[in-house]
């Protein structure tokens, strides 16, 4: 079966001038989005997860300096100026964040705020754009009557569920999640995920999640990527992934998650202003040798499987 | 450090010098009266020209700084520790003692500033003395109702009760951590309220309630030239520079420190 | 809503009851009597006993303070605040009139700090750090260093010394209103600009601006529907502190200008010891300046929807 390519990243790298330093959070990423899967990055806080997801849709703050090549459906965007990009937005790749109190604007009613990325999108009456928005509302199981609240009129949950409506108005082909359960409950992250996963069948969506949490991906994910101080270090599917992982921090994760309570991996994540000459995961692997000390690992490829370590090579 | 901390200290360390030693720098008595010279312009003698009197303006500007300054700062000093001491004991003693003195702090604060200056500089009689008092009288309620604020904060940090709960006297702890904490935000604001002070002498005296003459000071020299603005313009021009000079050296170096402090909210690179 | 409005007026009446004792004490304080200050005034001498004595009786300063200060409050509940010392006139119209002046003075001068203040600020943190904001910024530093009466004094100079094309004081033609109304407005505008700047940035990094952007809605539409909306809540509510001025700060400009308005008038009442009128005025702006607070909250809820009126208990208990 031959898959569609929605996205692909090629050579993305992403760094943030400050007054103390270039901070470089992205490093030579290689990824790509087939049409209707989904894609989970996972990684520990810090590593440049959520920097990459934003990337895509240049929601990064301006200090940022981003290069590389991105294609949505065989189309370079990376290339559209401001203007053009911003009509990519919304319609075509959406994204919904963590923390949905603080993403949707308090003094304005929730309904308007879903009829409003209709109407900014498409050309359409103000009639039309409340019924579009009454119906998305209707999808992410709302009462229509929550058309007219205040966002602090609702639970975290219902925050998200506006969030994840705000984000379909306009049915895009890709929505980028940027860690959409971290800051709920655990039951109501469940709801959440499972609302994602309807959304995604009935509108045949592609997704891209980023998330720290290995029981999401397990649960979400068609393929995965491990992401360690802006390196992808490895690619798979996640059947082949969770039986039998190749790079050794891709294993460790999987050891936390596997003994939660008593197994960490040693040291902590690398301050990203450091420039590292070899493997940014070296200090902090079992598998070291001498060579990844000075050698920066490469990406071996082989089918659907990336890894980009020296002692790792894909079967 | 940035740039606008150096500007502000140099033009800080530039009024200090003009207030505490100006004495020294000018060239003539300010209240030496010389009708032979009246309402001259620019000349080497007098570099600011003179007054409607054939007073040396470049002397009495000099001392007039100095008394709008110090005032401004006496006010400043004297609200603060005022305020200090309602404050803290408000939030100390909390109960009624507290209920009660929010209450006075509340009639204070609900009321226009201004308003109440104005009557009470009026009522005790147009002096120095009085404005400083009528000032004082106005303004302290702001700084207690901050520093109560920042007292009943500080209670409540976690590692005020931590320490108690390690052994240590609890009353030595909030003596020993909490008044400390409220140091900073006390002496920020009472910085930011120098160059506002100072708009408020000015003003008062520019309408004939603060200094008088021949008291030599901003305002009031202002007030004096009022009537010879078509022939001596340079009566109001310098009076008027120099409190925007003082003013602007307060408020640059009230903006560098704040940015110093909380790097946060960057304003730096005004200039 | 407005159970929240009928507390807020009840809350009123304490205030005012202490504020007006104060403001009646205050007369007091002073070291020398009104019959003294007024009569001197009245007949340019020292006055005598006797007309200190029949003074005395006439205004009722011969009775014991508290009774003086109870029959003026009752009389002040049916709205009679008595009449000026100086010149006779009733408190209460005296207080219509330059209420009326001085609104015409603020209200015209707040507007033109607006319009030159948003476009300005909102603009500066739009381009922030740009060369632009850093001119805004300079300038907005060096305009709030300038104090406003010396700013009327030479726009008075420029415009009727030196071009003489308006007058430089005055009530009667609309032409007066102008340079006192500029003089303000400018003072009042580069504070104002560095609140539009600050409280527009603020919002800009805040996360509901991303997910606008996100949304796909072009950067005009994100500062007007977003940005200014949220950021017009901290601008109302400090533009609401500036109505003190509209009572007693515009003092230095009305004096300059010889305005009518209230700054003005109390000043003179107070440097002459007209207690019927300083005592009728402190009275009235307490009241003027509550209500404008209560105003500004109302205006402040329906642009902020997040404020509770239920469990806020009277504004100002800390």
């Amino acid at each position: 079966m031959k898959k569609e390519k929605l996205l692909e990243v090629e050579q993305l790298n992403i760094k943030f001038t400050t007054s103390i330093g270039d901070v470089n959070v992205s490093d030579n990423i290689n990824f790509t989005l087939n049409k209707g899967e989904t894609f989970c990055i996972v990684g520990e806080s810090g590593c440049g997860k959520s920097v990459v997801a934003l990337s895509l849709t240049r929601l990064l703050p301006e200090n940022a300096v981003i290069n590389g090549s991105v294609k949505f459906e065989g189309f370079t965007i990376s290339d559209l100026d401001d203007k053009e990009f911003a009509k990519i937005r919304g319609q075509k790749i959406a994204t919904i964040f963590e923390q949905p109190m603080s993403c949707i604007n308090p003094v304005m009613r929730i309904g308007e705020q879903i009829a409003e990325t209709y109407r900014a999108n498409f050309k359409c009456s103000k009639k039309e754009a409340k019924l579009q928005a009454l119906k998305k509302l209707e999808e992410v199981k709302l009462p229509a009557n929550r058309y007219n609240a205040y966002p602090h009129e609702l639970s975290g949950g219902m925050q998200q569920r506006v969030m994840i409506a705000i984000a379909l108005a306009c049915n895009p082909q890709l929505l980028i999640a940027d860690e959409p359960t971290t800051s709920l409950d655990v039951t109501v992250q469940y709801q959440i995920l499972e609302l994602l996963q309807e959304l995604k069948e009935k509108y045949h969506m592609t997704i891209l999640m980023i998330t720290h949490d290995m029981g999401v991906v397990h649960d979400m994910a068609d393929r995965i990527g491990v992401m360690y101080a802006g390196n992808m270090m490895e690619i798979a599917e996640r059947d082949a992934f969770f039986k039998q992982p190749l790079h050794p921090y891709a294993q460790e994760l999987l050891n936390v998650v596997k003994d939660p309570c008593h197994y960490t991996i040693p040291g902590t994540v690398p301050n990203l202003m450091e420039i590292f000459s070899g493997c940014p995961f070296e200090p902090r692997c079992q598998k070291a040798t001498e060579m990844c000390k000075t050698y920066k690992p490469e990406n071996s490829v082989r089918d659907e499987r990336m890894v980009r370590c020296l002692n790792v090579i894909p079967n | 450090m940035g740039n606008n901390l150096k500007t502000g200290l140099v033009l800080i360390f530039v009024l200090a010098a003009i207030v505490f030693a100006g004495p020294l720098i000018a060239p003539y008595d300010p209240f030496e009266v010389d009708m032979s010279v009246r309402l001259q312009g620019i000349s080497l003698a007098h570099i600011m020209g003179t007054d409607q009197l054939g007073r040396d303006l470049f002397s009495r500007l000099i001392y007039a700084t100095g008394t709008s300054v110090k005032i401004s700062l006496v006010v400043v000093a004297a609200s603060m520790t005022i305020g200090f001491i309602f404050g803290s004991v408000a939030a100390f003693l909390g109960g009624a003692v507290d209920e009660f003195l929010m209450r006075i702090i509340d009639v204070f604060m609900a009321f226009p500033t201004k308003i109440f200056t104005i009557a009470i500089a009026g009522v005790l009689g147009a002096s120095a003395f009085n404005i400083t008092l009528a000032l004082i009288f106005t303004s302290w309620a702001s700084y207690a109702r901050m520093v109560r604020g920042c007292v009943l904060t500080a209670k409540q940090l976690p590692f005020i009760d931590a320490s108690v709960a390690l052994g240590a006297n609890r009353r030595y702890t909030i003596v020993k951590h909490v008044l400390p904490s409220v140091f900073q935000p006390l002496s920020t604001f009472a910085f930011q309220r120098i160059a506002h002070t100072m708009m408020m002498i000015v003003g008062l005296s520019f309408i004939g309630l603060g200094v008088q003459p021949p008291t030599p000071e901003l305002g009031a020299m202002i007030n004096e030239s009022k009537n010879f603005m078509t022939t001596a313009p340079h009566l109001f021009v310098f009076p008027g520079l120099l409190i925007s000079y003082v003013v602007f050296s307060f408020n640059i170096l009230d903006d560098s420190l704040r940015d110093y402090w909380d790097p946060r909210i960057k304003s730096e690179l005004v200039l | 809503m407005i159970k929240y409005i009928f507390r807020r007026l009840i809350y009123l009446i304490p205030v005012m009851i202490i504020t007006s004792f104060i403001a009646y004490m205050l007369v007091y304080l002073s070291p020398s009597s009104p019959a003294q200050i007024i009569l001197k005034a009245r007949y340019t001498s020292e006055p005598t006993q006797e007309q200190v004595e029949d003074f005395n009786e006439e205004y009722g300063f011969d009775k014991p303070i508290l009774v003086q200060y109870t029959s003026w409050l009752n009389k002040a509940m049916h709205g009679d605040l008595g009449k000026s010392l100086t010149d006779g006139s009733d408190v209460l119209e005296d207080f219509i009139y330059s209420f009326i002046a001085s609104a015409k003075l603020y209200f015209s001068s707040q507007l033109l700090a607006l319009l030159i203040a948003l476009p300005i600020g909102v603009y500066s943190a739009f381009k922030a750090n740009s060369l632009f904001d850093r001119f805004s910024r300079a300038y907005s530093l060096v305009g709030i260093s300038l104090p406003d009466f010396w700013l009327g004094m030479v726009l008075v100079y420029i415009f009727s010394i030196m071009l003489n094309i308006l007058p430089s004081f005055g009530y009667t033609s609309p032409k007066n209103l102008i340079l006192p109304m500029l003089a303000l407005g400018l003072s009042s505008s580069f504070s104002l600009i560095r609140l539009v700047r600050t409280s527009v940035l603020e919002v800009l990094h805040l996360n509901y601006i991303r997910t606008a952007r996100s949304k796909g809605l072009g950067e005009g539409q994100i500062m007007m529907k977003h940005a200014l909306r949220n950021a017009m809540i901290p601008i109302v509510t400090v533009l609401g502190i500036h109505l003190t001025h509209f009572i007693g700060g515009a003092v230095a400009i009305e004096s300059m200008f010889a305005w009518p308005g209230l700054g003005n008038f109390f000043a003179k009442a107070a440097s002459s010891q007209d207690i019927p009128v300083i005592q009728g005025f402190v009275l009235l702006s307490a009241i003027f300046f509550i209500i404008a607070n209560l105003i500004i909250d109302i205006i402040c809820k329906q642009l902020d929807p997040r404020i509770d009126f239920h469990n806020e208990s009277g504004k100002n208990n800390g």
